[in-house]
């Protein structure tokens, strides 16, 4: 199974042109306009606030947590407190403060918990302790800048009985949300005592601590967790407006209430909760969970990550397709993509050479290592007075251009500049990325867009819409490319009809440029100034002519502007046998390096009896008595009848509106 | 008029409502003043329990809708005119069925939820191209080379 972390990698989520959230000050530059005053010390409230914030409406629940941590024979209780208001939300009472060895928690610690989304624990909790306990929250002791995080979250979920919702003690654990649902929520529960919770650390190797930057005594200090525990989110219906600020009024989580009698005076009231609405609330946490919420049925959920935003929204995975992933097949036993002739042959690699449309008169050198490039540019730098003069290209590459497996290339060795080093003398032209099998979820035109749509990330390319033909079809992704400019481009291809067809097509860069300075020559260091000095000058003219009104004059001054640096520039290029390199995205060679299908599709809910009472399209014709059950017929024609016009009118709307045959 | 009052079960909607009629009574009704054979009043000598009625001396079936009960009973009815009428040569385009359907047709009435469900899947060949090295390739003017040499 996919992890998510693979899927949602933050250059994963910005080749979807959402926002990558990687590193967390990334995400809270998406959010600067409100952020201006971020500070170190608050920058996970904020991020907290935030995350909120982008939840909108889906968000039901403020950030009022509590950590609660447990062991077998020993507990302590930790306040974490409204990451705004600073509010504590209280403590449960009945859990006994304990530490002790190698416990570095301090009894009654405060804190407060933010969810975290980076590269590293996509979905995490991450946890901030105060330094010492401050009864106000507001002044005094700072944040530790200690953090703790949680990989992976599971999730159950409990229940407490809400005359006795302030003991930690009485919990009742219910294993999966279907037991909980069906157990509680049918039979509905005391609104204002909902308590669920939420654990999973019952390893206590998936905790781990970091260290942070500034860690406000200046010493070094080590977190852990050395316990099980577990970490619950607390909320209140009707209630948590004390504690929060907010009103918190989202009653879409709920079914209308049911009066369920009267205590002291106070009306109590059940609100049967909407069990899909549970997986939303563990969702809007960010949470990959799996739970039993159909009665036997394991299943895995994702957040939903729009815009680098966690939306509150799941999906579910694919619990099992055609094949598993290991046993994928080689993809030689179909036809070859042939977008030139070069292609045609995979035993025929592509020359590399003298005027074989490479424009220049030079040769590709391979190295595999940086060490080794250079041991050559030392060697060089003896060997010609201006080593860099004679430099025309250098790409690195995040694969293995020679291997025993993939030979992207093949080289000789030769003697050049007095050096032995190994030559580019051709390339594959192709290599295959994989294949998949793509289902036909629905079976029906629900398969197609705007229904379903089906993407597919491709390594170093990034993603691509496939068109609706490939559902039922399996699909085959081939990288082909170009080691010399370092670009490539994906191919996607299907049998659609007995046909191979190309279905999608997606340019990327297989490597990256490195920088390669130019050592050489007062003269195109005067060639670049003199092009700067051009460019002031216009840029003072167009300055001057917006100033003045000049419109045409400032247009003028872009013209000379543009040509300024345009001109010089190339004639600095005529006379240099160096190129100035200028860094690609090295960031692509750290994303996934597999081939991502993502197929998001309609959830169609019809009723039983819809077939029964709406009926399904059908566009057939013929006499009435050829069909049965519900009809709905199409400008009918009553012209053979003998009734009336009236009767025939009433007859054609009847037809038109549905009928029973 | 002889007719025969009946018990219909049937959805007012359908075609053929033999098997859903029975039989309650028969009974003598008068055509009330000047009404209409779409929409006839009759009068009756008795209230009945029943809700469909056929004519013999019009030869239609009429859904019995309404009964007025003073001194004389009035059934206000109306023609059905579905089952009244021999409809079943009668050529149609069908739209919609509830047996016969193509469902490579796309429905606008299926009810379609709001969320969207999300299904990926990862996939590579059985051992990948790419490694967690880094390579190069370096270009060099052929010039300089026949300097030297």
């Amino acid at each position: 199974m996919s992890r998510i972390s693979e899927i949602f990698t933050p250059s994963t989520i910005a080749q979807t042109g959402a926002t990558v959230l990687n590193p967390l000050k990334t995400y809270i530059d998406v959010q600067s306009t409100v952020t201006d005053k971020l500070t170190e010390d608050n920058i996970a409230d904020t991020v907290d606030s935030l995350f909120f914030m982008q939840c909108g409406d889906k968000t039901p629940f403020n950030t009022t947590l509590k950590i609660n941590y447990t062991a077998s024979t020993r507990e302590f209780t930790e306040d974490v407190y409204d990451a705004t208001t600073k509010m504590s939300i209280g403590r449960i009472s009945g859990a006994s403060g304990y530490y002790n060895n190698p416990l570095t928690w301090e009894y009654n610690a405060q804190g407060y918990m933010t969810r975290v989304h980076d590269d590293m624990n996509l979905y995490s909790l991450k946890g901030y302790k105060r330094n010492y306990p401050d009864s106000s929250m507001l002044g005094g002791y700072p944040f530790s800048n200690y953090e703790y995080r949680t990989p992976k979250i599971s999730v159950r979920i409990y229940y407490i009985d809400p005359n006795t919702a302030q003991n930690a003690n009485t919990l009742t654990q219910y294993t999966t949300p279907y037991d909980f649902i069906n157990n509680k929520s049918k039979q509905g529960y005391i609104c204002n005592s909902i308590m669920l919770y939420y654990t999973g650390f019952s390893n206590s190797s998936l905790m781990w601590s970091q260290e942070i930057k500034g860690t406000p005594d200046g010493t070094v200090k080590t977190f852990s967790i050395p316990y099980s525990n577990n970490v619950y989110f607390h909320f209140y219906q009707d209630t948590a407006l004390q504690f929060s600020g907010l009103n918190f009024t989202n009653k879409e989580y709920f079914d209308e209430r049911i009066h369920v009698g009267t205590n002291y005076n106070y009306n109590n009231y059940v609100y049967p909760i909407k069990p899909d609405k549970i997986l939303n609330f563990i969702a809007s946490f960010g949470f990959i969970f799996t739970g039993e919420f159909t009665k036997n049925t394991t299943q895995t959920f994702y957040p939903e990550v729009n815009s680098g935003i966690i939306t509150g929204e799941y999906f579910e995975n694919i619990a099992d397709w055609n094949s598993d992933n290991s046993q994928w097949e080689n993809t030689d036993d179909i036809d070859r993509p042939k977008p030139d002739k070069n292609l045609d042959d995979d035993t025929e690699s592509m020359k590399i050479g003298y005027g074989y449309g490479l424009g220049g008169f030079c040769k590709y050198l391979y190295f595999s290592s940086s060490d080794i490039l250079e041991l050559f540019v030392n060697h060089l730098s003896h060997e010609i007075s201006n080593p860099t003069s004679a430099v025309v290209s250098c790409s690195s590459y995040p694969i293995a251009l020679k291997s025993p497996v993939n030979n992207f290339i093949t080289t000789s060795e030769e003697t050049v500049y007095g050096y032995n080093v190994q030559v580019v003398k051709s390339q594959l032209p192709k290599v295959s990325l994989g294949k998949i099998s793509i289902p036909n979820l629905h079976g029906n035109f629900l398969d197609n867009s705007p229904y379903t749509t089906y993407e597919l990330y491709i390594p170093l390319c990034g993603w691509t819409t496939l068109p609706d033909k490939v559902h039922g079809t399996t699909i085959y992704v081939y990288l082909t490319y170009d080691v010399i400019s370092t670009s490539c481009k994906a191919i996607v291809q299907s049998v659609i009809n007995g046909e191979l067809v190309t279905v999608a097509e997606k340019s990327g860069k297989l490597g990256t440029s490195e920088i390669i300075s130019a050592t050489d020559n007062v003269a195109k260091q005067s060639a670049i100034v003199g092009a700067l000095l051009n460019t002031t000058g216009s840029a003072i003219g167009l300055a001057t002519s917006v100033a003045t009104g000049n419109v045409l004059g400032g247009i003028g001054s872009g013209l000379s502007l543009g040509s300024a640096i345009s001109q010089d520039l190339a004639l600095s290029h005529n006379n240099y046998t160096s190129a100035t390199g200028c860094t690609g995205d090295r960031s692509d060679f750290a994303n996934s390096h597999e081939c991502y299908l993502k197929i998001v599709t309609v959830n169609d809910t019809p009723p039983t009896n819809y077939n029964h009472t709406v009926g399904r399209p059908c566009n057939k014709s013929g006499s009435l008595s050829a069909f049965s059950g519900y009809t709905v017929c199409t400008n009918v024609d009553c012209s053979g009848l003998t009734c009336s016009d009236t009767e025939k009118q009433k007859i054609k709307s009847l037809l038109e509106n549905g009928v029973y045959i | 008029m002889n007719a025969i009052i009946y018990t219909n079960t049937a959805d007012p909607r359908t075609v053929n409502k033999a098997e859903y009629l029975s039989q309650i009574s028969e009974t003598t009704l008068t055509l009330y003043n000047s009404t209409n054979l779409l929409n006839p009043t009759f009068k009756a000598r008795h209230k009945t329990t029943g809700n469909y009625l056929y004519v013999d001396g019009l030869g239609y079936y009429y859904i019995l809708n309404q009964i007025t009960d003073s001194s004389v009973c009035y059934y206000v009815c109306e023609k059905d005119v579905l089952h009244s009428n021999n409809l079943s040569g009668l050529p149609v385009t069908v739209a919609r069925n509830e047996f016969d359907y193509n469902m490579t047709i796309a429905d606008s009435l299926l009810p379609l939820a709001q969320d969207k469900i999300y299904y990926t899947r990862n996939f590579a060949p059985d051992i990948s191209v790419f490694s967690n090295t880094t390579e190069y390739i370096l270009g060099v003017t052929i010039e300089e080379v026949t300097n030297n040499e």
